[in-house]
């Protein structure tokens, strides 16, 4: 607190010798502060998920303005927020125009998760985590110890652009960004390896955060019709502090301190070299062309030793203890641009994109399967098209487009993809009140498939499901879009706008794997100002999502040894199909005034706005055989629905006083509430410690509490005083 | 009657060409230019506002203030004056000052691939997006990130209202962070040659590269994440396990339906379904170089 009651004053003290500078009317600029105080009840993480406030407590939130102009062509910018908080903002930019431009900044941005988790790990966010029990770490949640997933981004650079030799141009800019905290995402000391040997077991485990990105970037060039041309380099390094996370595994049977080694995100540096230019053309044209390299390096030594099924670490073997990542990329873009006829305009484009992963392949030994190795992934892509826009009469136009995407992967199940894509619209301007906009894409995805070699498992599993898998990234599809959109402005000041989106794939060649998805999007929104007395505005939309999806379940251990054939295979309790439809609805509406009560002196601002989803999974077993009875509940096809999947509503109001004393002084009071009910089922009930299935005796999986009970409401008063000079 | 038919077809498509090649012109040729103190007498607010931007200052090398003023963005301004206003003999739209606002900054490193963008083949203009007379906001904008972007994006302006979003409602990230609007190479404009290469800009401990890579990750970030927003936690476009069994189909777990019956209130809860489910114990599945057949089912 004190670090910013001391910035707060500086800050004050500012006001009276910018009064003096702005006599000379060289310095203008603002002050405010404002006092916020929330009364924040349930998650406070989730409120403050991108925010800095205390609950019952004022904090007074700085801002400092200044802008100053010679008038000889000299100037600078400085632009100060949230002094003092996780989420203060600085940036002073300045120069001679027309000469250069520099521009120096700092800026923080929270990421609040969950607070108040829980683990009995002795030091999360800490690179090794331990208890202190002899076998099994304390089974009573009540009794852990608390942390907190979030993470604080600092991001600081500079920068300086130099015009003074036009027509050439030079920027360079340079940077540093830390992120430090502690995540939930790299958890999971898989249990199963250690004494227990049953498959399955989870902990949910605090990561360290603490990385460092620093960037360079440098370009020059030459800027002047008919050419335009920069060459531009950029460097970034990634390093990460904690390599590797030392996790005691919890489920061993047996007294003793058996540590995992987990590798963690390695470092990294990459650079690219580019060059982009343009060079004008007869007939209104330009050719404009990118070509550009880049690579990527990283480096890890391995983990030499895993648990198996038992308390004695398996060593494992590699042909090189050290993995070496490189991976380079190639982009050439040549794209051509013409207005040759007033009625016409058009363009043509290709684009070659092309990684090449040099990484090591690194033989790997670890004693229960033959000697096998780590495939490197890398692909090719070739994309090329045409676009026409034609100008019929008085403000119609009709764009017509036809694009090819060609990419070839070293994946072996869908390694190559052909899209062909096809697109017309009508645009039409003609009558000054209203602008409307009909548009239609259709796209046609080949994709050849093969059946995957697998490194571990069993081959001829695959050999049979395989031929029924499509993955819907690569998979043939069909896909139709649609694209309204109206504008209407039939008096100044009064605007309307609906707009209508419509896409569907249709995975045609899919038997397991999502079938088709569509996608259903309204939106609709108005705006009026009588600038004397007041302006409002107001927004709907709508959005709908449907995913159908079909899936077998079999099992190879039954006897007689199953068929994974969704077609030809057996039909019974293990082995079956089944599909899930899921959808989510999202609505969203707004509506806000700004009301000049006493103009140029008292002004009300108001709005609220609510957003909502509600989503739901339909199951459906195609084999009554597979209607199993658990825990003594027999399923069937509609109590294993689930209707709240990602349910949430939020709403959000708030009126403000804006009250000029004087044109430059000006009070601001006002109250705001905000509100927001989650409810998914993968959440409800949440248990930090949980057995297998309802009632196992021994544990299953231990848990932190990571995006538990997400809801909150929250009412904020809120007053300050800004000063103009 | 062959002859009727050709000569008939040949001046329907001459009368076509003449209609369409006819020069549509906004402002009067014969026009004279007559200084900004003429328009300031009707359009004071107009000129005040203007006289504080940037382009109003005589001291800025090449600014409308140091040549003709008002009349450098909206043309001859003497056929207005004696026609007592109105929108005639006056540029007033952002499709006919486009030329003129090009005329001073198409040298620009800025502009430099307007041509290749999204917007100029939508027929948007310089003027639709920035004005000299709007004042206090960056780069001249009428208003500011993303609330100007959201006037035509609008099922990006829901989207990024979900619960799961990047930052830009709280004014920590504008949409030109990750858009250029002028236009650019990359895909919607990107400023990258890549999807992937974008998102590591920010978050480059996904970049690798990795001893077990995660193929359709390692080649698209957006095959799993919805970038704006999503109702789905990490941006995700689905909802796991599901998502996950879209791919992984196969004998077990992967090919087992996780259903109401498997999460914490269900008869027989499980851990493939409660909590972060998959990412319970699938940890890695940006990438991994974990040890042997774990770090392969990205479980380390």
């Amino acid at each position: 607190m004190r670090p910013r009651l001391l910035i707060l004053f500086v800050v004050l003290t500012l006001v009276p010798l910018s009064v003096s500078f702005a006599e000379e009317k060289n310095l203008t600029g603002e002050v405010s502060v404002t006092g916020v105080l929330p009364y924040i009840d349930g998650n406070k993480a989730t409120f403050n998920e991108y925010r800095d406030y205390k609950s019952n407590v004022i904090s007074p939130f700085a801002g400092l303005l200044l802008n100053y102009d010679n008038k000889k062509g000299y100037f600078f910018d400085f632009n100060a927020s949230d002094i003092g908080y996780q989420t203060q903002e600085y940036l002073l930019e300045g120069g001679k125009y027309g000469s250069f431009k520099y521009r120096l900044f700092y800026n923080e941005l929270p990421h609040n998760v969950t607070w108040d988790a829980r683990t009995f790990y002795t030091t999360p966010g800490d690179s090794t985590l331990t208890y202190p029990q002899a076998i099994f770490p304390n089974q009573d949640p009540n009794q852990w110890g608390g942390f907190d997933y979030k993470t604080l981004r600092k991001t600081y650079g500079g920068g300086v652009d130099f015009t003074v030799v036009k027509p050439f141009f030079a920027s360079f800019d340079g940077g540093r960004q830390t992120k430090e905290g502690t995540s939930y995402k790299q958890g999971g000391a898989e249990g199963g390896e250690g004494a227990r040997a049953t498959f399955g077991l989870a902990t949910e485990l605090p990561e360290p955060i603490n990385y460092t990105t620093d960037y360079l970037k440098a370009e020059i060039g030459y800027g002047k019709q008919p050419f335009f041309g920069a060459l531009s380099y950029y460097y970034q390094k990634f390093s990460n502090d904690d390599p590797y996370l030392f996790v005691r595994n919890p489920f061993f049977t047996v007294p003793g301190s058996f540590m995992e080694q987990i590798p963690l995100p390695p470092s990294n540096n990459y650079q690219q070299a580019a060059f982009a230019g343009n060079m004008k053309l007869p007939w209104n044209s330009k050719a404009n062309v990118k070509l550009a390299y880049s690579m990527a390096e990283s480096s890890k030594h391995l983990v030499t030793s895993i648990f198996e099924g038992s308390t004695t670490p398996v060593p494992i073997t590699y042909s090189d203890n050290t993995f070496n990542g490189k991976l380079d990329t190639q982009n050439y873009q040549f794209v051509l641009t013409s207005a040759p006829f007033r009625f016409v305009d058009g363009k043509l484009y290709y684009q070659y994109y092309k990684t090449n992963n040099k990484s090591d392949e690194i033989s790997i030994d670890d004693g229960s399967n033959p000697l096998w190795h780590n495939h490197l992934f890398e692909y090719e892509k070739q994309n090329y098209g045409a676009e026409l826009d034609w100008r019929l009469m008085k403000g119609l136009h009709l764009m017509t487009a036809y694009g090819h995407n060609y990419i070839d992967r070293k994946r072996e199940d869908i390694p190559k993809n052909n899209d062909d894509i096809y697109r017309a619209e009508v645009k039409f301007t003609g009558i000054d009140i209203a602008t409307l906009k009909v548009g239609y894409q259709y796209m046609v995805r080949a994709a050849d498939h093969d059946i995957p070699t697998l490194t571990l498992g069993t081959q001829q599993e695959a050999d049979i499901i395989e031929q029924f898998v499509r993955r819907y990234d690569a998979a043939a599809k069909n896909q139709y879009a649609w694209k309204v959109d109206l504008q209407l402005y039939p008096v100044e000041n009064l605007n309307f706008n609906i707009m209508y989106k419509y896409i569907r794939n249709d995975y045609k060649d899919t038997t397991l794997g999502i079938t088709n998805d569509k996608r259903n999007f309204w939106g609709v929104s108005g705006d009026y100002a009588w600038t004397k007395w007041f302006k409002t505005y107001g927004y709907f939309d709508w959005d709908q999502e449907d995913w159908e999806q079909e899936e077998r379940r079999y099992n190879p251990a039954s006897a007689p040894p199953s068929n994974p054939n969704p077609v030809a295979g057996p039909q019974n309790s293990t082995n079956f199909n089944w599909t899930v439809d899921q959808r989510d609805k999202n609505y969203d509406w707004g509506v806000g005034a700004d009301i000049y009560a006493i103009p140029k002196k008292l002004t009300v601002r108001v709005g609220y706005d609510y957003v909502r989803s509600n989503g739901n999974a339909d199951f459906t077993y195609l084999t009554s055989a597979a209607l199993t009875t658990s825990g003594g509940v027999t399923r069937t096809n509609e109590n294993m629905d689930i209707s709240n999947w990602d349910d949430y509503r939020k709403e959000c109001f708030f009126i403000k006083f804006i009250y000029a004393v004087t044109p430059a002084l000006t009070f601001t009071t006002g109250y705001a509430y905000e509100s927001y009910k989650y409810n998914d089922a993968q959440f409800d009930g949440y248990r930090y410690v949980m057995p297998a299935g309802a009632t196992g005796a021994a544990v299953n999986t231990y848990l932190t509490g990571a995006y538990a009970d997400s809801s909150y409401k929250a009412n904020i008063v809120f007053f300050g005083a800004a000063y103009k000079f | 009657m062959k002859k009727i038919t050709v000569f008939c077809s040949s001046l329907v498509l001459l009368v076509l060409l003449f209609l369409l090649l006819w020069p549509a012109g906004a402002a009067d040729q014969n026009a004279k230019f007559v200084g900004s103190d003429a328009c300031k007498n009707c359009h004071e607010d107009a000129f005040k506002s203007y006289v504080s931007s940037i382009h109003g200052k005589a001291y800025v090398p090449g600014s409308p203030g140091k040549r003709e003023g008002c009349e450098a963005c909206h043309g001859p301004g003497s056929v207005h004056v004696e026609k007592g206003g109105g929108k005639e003999g006056i540029i007033s739209s952002a499709k006919h000052m486009a030329a003129n606002c090009q005329a001073c900054h198409q040298d620009s490193k800025a502009l430099a691939f307007w041509n290749m963008g999204k917007h100029k083949t939508n027929g948007i203009y310089c003027a639709d997006c920035h004005s000299s007379h709007a004042v206090g906001i960056k780069k001249n904008l009428k208003a500011p990130e993303p609330v100007l972007c959201y006037g035509c994006h609008k099922d990006i302006r829901s989207q990024t209202g979900r619960q799961s979003h990047h930052p830009v409602n709280e004014g920590k990230m504008k949409c030109s962070d990750c858009h250029s609007s002028h236009g650019s190479f990359g895909k919607a404009m990107i400023r990258a040659d890549s999807t992937n290469e974008l998102c590591y800009k920010c978050h480059a401990e996904k970049r690798g590269p990795y001893m077990f890579e995660h193929p359709p990750v390692s080649e698209n970030c957006l095959n799993c994440h919805q970038v704006h927003g999503s109702s789905h936690n990490q941006l995700l476009i689905k909802k796991p396990p599901q998502l996950c069994q879209a791919c992984h189909d196969w004998s077990r777990h992967p090919g087992t339906p996780y259903t109401k019956f498997e999460t914490f209130k269900g008869p027989s809860p499980s851990n493939r379904m409660y909590a972060r489910n998959c990412s319970l114990c699938h940890t890695t599945v940006h990438g991994s170089n974990g040890p042997a057949g774990s770090g392969l089912r990205f479980v380390r």
